[in-house]
């Protein structure tokens, strides 16, 4: 398989990935994009439903992104610009391996800078920076139904969402603050979308979900195992579900970031020595980052991403 | 040597995409930005030539979105040989018969009645169709306003000549939901869309004409 360099240093690409020949732009062939393209604008016209879609077998497992990889690939232009990240941060495995990939098949720019990408792709994080208007945020999604640990019966499932019929979901809230006297749940916290139907935002920590609501960019969600795609339009309600008595509250730590000292970011514990000793630091890298190039006035890394 | 009479005369008028991968992406993403904040008015660049009575932004958006695996159904008005031709020799689609029976319809400002449409069932609201509406003028003039997903506040928006009927029609539908259609209007290479989500009041009447 012959490669073409590509030497693209503008928009503060990081990788250089050759592009690989004889593949389809984004992979995906043309038909399967159509495909999926009709089913993100029905998603878009219908918040909140989970369409179902033709998932194809992708280069990698279930479970790693393909339906991410696969919304992405139908939306991605030439003149887009990639940003992918996993939990957060933008050089993890998950994020390194799906900006690359998109480096060698469709030969975009990738950037790790929030505000400089048209599409970021993201596992279970939602970037700390605001999103603006036309950018687009693609969530992989391991289970798109909020009600299936519920009800099992796709059947049952699909008729409750088709008459609202989502009483059992708040008893399954109340039970838990029976039992714990307070929602327990701190991932994946289920939605109301524009008053109508209950989502599943992706196994985002709830600190995340406030984010949602009324966020200026565009949120598509893909789902491949399961074969789903759905959607949240820009500007629209995104309600995390709660009780008049039990508000929905998001967590709180009591330390701030041991490298940039953010105090209202979310924050990863990690352990540094076999001692026990802990730090917490920010789950965000990019945003660390330009936190502590604020804080020294000066760029960090030297990587081409410095401005 | 000579090239078959009966086969010249199969192929279609006009001109499609040159670069039918990245044109169909540029297009598809104009709609999605069109249909993800309904009245914004979005412009289909395109070198595309379809043949009359279709504008530019109809044929870009069946070029685009539509394949084997899709129904059109195209009102009588705009229904000429050499428009089916062009869909059909580019996309490969299936002319529908009846309304009923399509995922995609092109109209033109005469609506017939809503209920002729598919608008998908409450398990499945994704069925319901998708209809592109040629109109005479698309601005964003105060004759409609507009609420709803995808619009931060609320958006002025006019449709040439549409009758008010439709829009009561509409109403009427959106008590449907999530069953419903969504609308995408063109004009020469404009388009603007109108999801079933979004509520429109209409504020001046007599700018229709009707």
């Amino acid at each position: 398989m012959t490669a073409s360099s590509q030497n693209k240093n503008t928009n503060g690409s990081m990788e250089n990935p050759e592009i690989l020949e004889g593949y389809n732009f984004a992979y995906l062939d043309d038909q399967t994009k159509r495909m999926i393209r009709r089913a993100i604008l029905k998603a878009v016209a219908i918040p909140g439903y989970q369409v179902p879609f033709g998932s194809r077998e992708m280069p990698l497992p279930f479970g790693w992104g393909t339906g991410g990889i696969q919304v992405t690939a139908s939306i991605i232009g030439q003149d887009d610009i990639l940003k992918v990240i996993d939990q957060g941060s933008d050089d993890t495995t998950n994020a390194v391996n799906i900006r690359n990939f998109f480096g060698k098949t469709a030969g975009v720019d990738t950037t790790e800078k929030t505000n400089k990408a048209t599409v970021i792709q993201t596992r279970h994080r939602i970037p700390e920076t605001p999103l603006s208007k036309d950018q687009i945020l693609v969530y992989q999604v391991p289970i798109p139904e909020p009600l299936r640990w519920l009800e099992h019966r796709e059947t049952e499932t699909r008729k409750m969402h088709a008459l609202a019929e989502y009483g059992v979901m708040h008893v399954g809230l109340y039970e838990n603050i029976a039992h714990y006297g307070r929602v327990t749940t701190s991932y994946d916290y289920p939605v109301q979308v524009d008053d109508r139907y209950i989502m599943s935002p992706s196994p985002i920590p709830k600190f995340d979900n406030p984010k949602m609501d009324k966020m200026p960019a565009l949120q598509l969600f893909g789902a491949g195992r399961e074969k789903r795609i759905y959607a949240v339009p820009p500007f629209t309600k995104v309600k995390s579900l709660d009780f008049d008595d039990h508000p929905f509250t998001i967590e709180s730590w009591e330390e701030s970031c041991a490298l940039c000292g953010s105090s209202n970011s979310f924050l990863d514990e990690v352990i540094t020595d076999d001692e026990g000793t802990r730090m917490f630091v920010c789950s965000d890298s990019n945003f660390c980052k330009e936190q502590i190039e604020k804080l020294t006035n000066a760029p960090l890394l030297q990587n081409g991403d410095g401005s | 040597m000579s090239i078959d009479e009966q086969s010249m005369s199969d192929l279609p008028i006009g001109k499609s995409f040159e670069d039918p991968s990245h044109e169909s992406q540029y297009i598809f993403r104009q709609i999605l930005k069109s249909m993800s904040e309904p009245g914004r008015i979005v412009t289909l660049n395109t070198q595309i030539i379809p043949p009359p009575p279709l504008s530019k932004a109809t044929a870009a958006i069946c070029l685009s979105l539509l394949d084997f695996e899709t129904k059109l159904w195209i009102d009588s008005s705009l229904d000429t040989d050499e428009a089916k031709q062009y869909l059909k020799f580019h996309t490969g689609l299936k002319i529908a018969d009846q309304p009923q029976q399509a995922n995609f319809c092109i109209l033109g400002t005469q609506i017939p009645n809503l209920d002729l449409f598919n608008s998908g069932t409450e398990d499945y609201p994704e069925n319901g169709a998708t209809l592109i509406i040629q109109t005479d003028e698309i601005t964003d003039q105060a004759q409609l306003q507009l609420e709803g997903p995808g619009i931060e506040t609320s958006k002025h928006l006019s449709i040439g000549t549409i009758n008010k009927r439709f829009w009561l029609n509409r109403d009427n539908l959106q008590l449907l939901f999530p069953r419903g259609l969504d609308f995408i209007f063109t004009q020469n290479d404009i388009t603007v869309s109108l999801p079933r989500t979004t509520k429109v009041t209409v504020l001046k009447t007599q700018l229709n004409g009707y």
